[in-house]
């Protein structure tokens, strides 16, 4: 088997700044006077708290699932940015995209499972039973397009990197090369966000959400 | 920078599992350790605030209950400053109307030693002036004046 140093030296160098980060934001973490760093992580736990639409019992894993994606993948596509880093996006190996979609399938479908249980759960995806071919395709297309949309995008920033280094002479392609490198920062931030997303609407999807405690009174008809 | 596998790079390898179990271990930690910790001081956040706005409402109303007994004071005062002012303006009349009566009184009595003939019964209002009269007229003026004043 075929093992990518680079890439792999690229994600554990990511986690570690990840975990660093959210350690560093859980021990300076403050009632009163939040930085900036906590309220980052807050704005993003809140607002995947306010999306997961799952019943409650499920709810902190479809927020800490979403919340580690998106700093996860974030880090990810900021790594080559930094001040001489060597070492390449690990999200524009096909290997990282993949793993985390595969993860986030089967974590969905493993909560699904869970929260439904096992008749709820094949009653869900083969119900009616002529559309289960198309769920069951759905459900094998959903980690696909999730990993290639990222690993894509972030391929091919890279690639236009390497061709304006490669075309343009070193004093011309500073400014092309400044200017994508901006966009890149804010194409990073989309696609942390979307894959952050479309996993919470995955969960959103397959897991039950609460039912309501009371239900309104039914009127008596007039006829 | 970008890292091309001699094979087809649309194909996963067994860096896939690598970075797979790197971003689980990310998931635990943030997880475990981070969101509870954020969680907590959320709830406690939105506490704080709960329990600042009762002390804002509550500071309101006592604000509201202050300003309402500092008016009550004020009318109070008000009152009081009226009935004192009203108490020296009485003193003021007596004291006016009582000097007024004692120098009339004098008046009289300087009248009766320069001039006995005054003394006389019908002889006040037909007899000639004596030279002393004048003042009586100016304050036969001004009794009127300082009697309406009360």
């Amino acid at each position: 088997m075929n093992v990518l140093t680079d890439s792999m030296l690229a994600s554990v160098l990511t986690a570690l700044i990840v975990i660093g980060v959210a350690l560093f934001v859980r021990a300076s973490a403050s009632v009163r006077k939040p930085g900036a760093l906590q309220s980052a992580w807050e704005v993003t736990a809140s607002s995947a708290r306010n999306l997961a639409d799952v019943a409650t019992p499920y709810r902190h894993r479809v927020v800490a699932v979403a919340v580690s994606l998106f700093w996860f993948i974030l880090a990810a596509n900021w790594l080559p940015l930094l001040p001489g880093s060597p070492l390449p996006a690990p999200t524009a190996n096909i290997n990282m995209t993949i793993a985390l979609a595969v993860i986030v399938i089967v974590m969905v479908h493993a909560t699904a499972f869970q929260a439904r249980g096992a008749r709820g759960y094949f009653r869900h995806y083969l119900t009616p039973l002529w559309l289960a071919p198309v769920r069951l395709l759905e459900e094998l297309i959903k980690p696909v397009t999730l990993a290639l949309r990222l690993f894509g995008v972030l391929f091919a920033s890279g690639l236009v990197v390497a061709l304006l280094g490669a075309l343009l002479p070193p004093p011309a392609a500073l400014i092309p090369h400044a200017a994508w490198t901006l966009f890149d920062l804010f194409m990073s931030v989309v696609q942390a966000f979307i894959f952050a997303l479309l996993t919470i609407l995955y969960f959103n999807a397959a897991v039950p959400a609460d039912v309501a405690e009371t239900s309104p009174p039914i009127e008596r008809s007039d006829r | 920078m970008i890292d091309l596998p001699s094979s087809n790079f649309l194909l996963p390898d067994a860096t896939a599992v690598v970075e797979g179990v790197v971003f689980l271990v990310v998931l635990f930690v943030v997880s475990k350790f981070v969101l509870p910790r954020l969680q907590a001081l959320a709830i406690q956040r939105q506490r704080l605030i709960e329990h600042d706005l009762t002390s804002a409402t509550a500071a309101k109303d006592a604000a509201r209950r202050h300003e309402e007994e500092a008016e009550e004071l004020i009318r109070q005062a008000r009152r009081q400053a009226r009935t004192i002012i009203d108490e020296a303006y009485e003193r003021h009349d007596y004291i006016v109307a009582e000097g007024m009566r004692k120098g009339r009184e004098e008046y009289e009595w300087f009248t009766r030693r320069l001039d006995p003939a005054r003394t006389r019964p019908n002889a006040t209002s037909d007899a000639p002036q004596p030279a002393l009269a004048a003042p009586r007229s100016s304050d036969e003026n001004c009794e009127p004046t300082a009697l309406s004043v009360g």
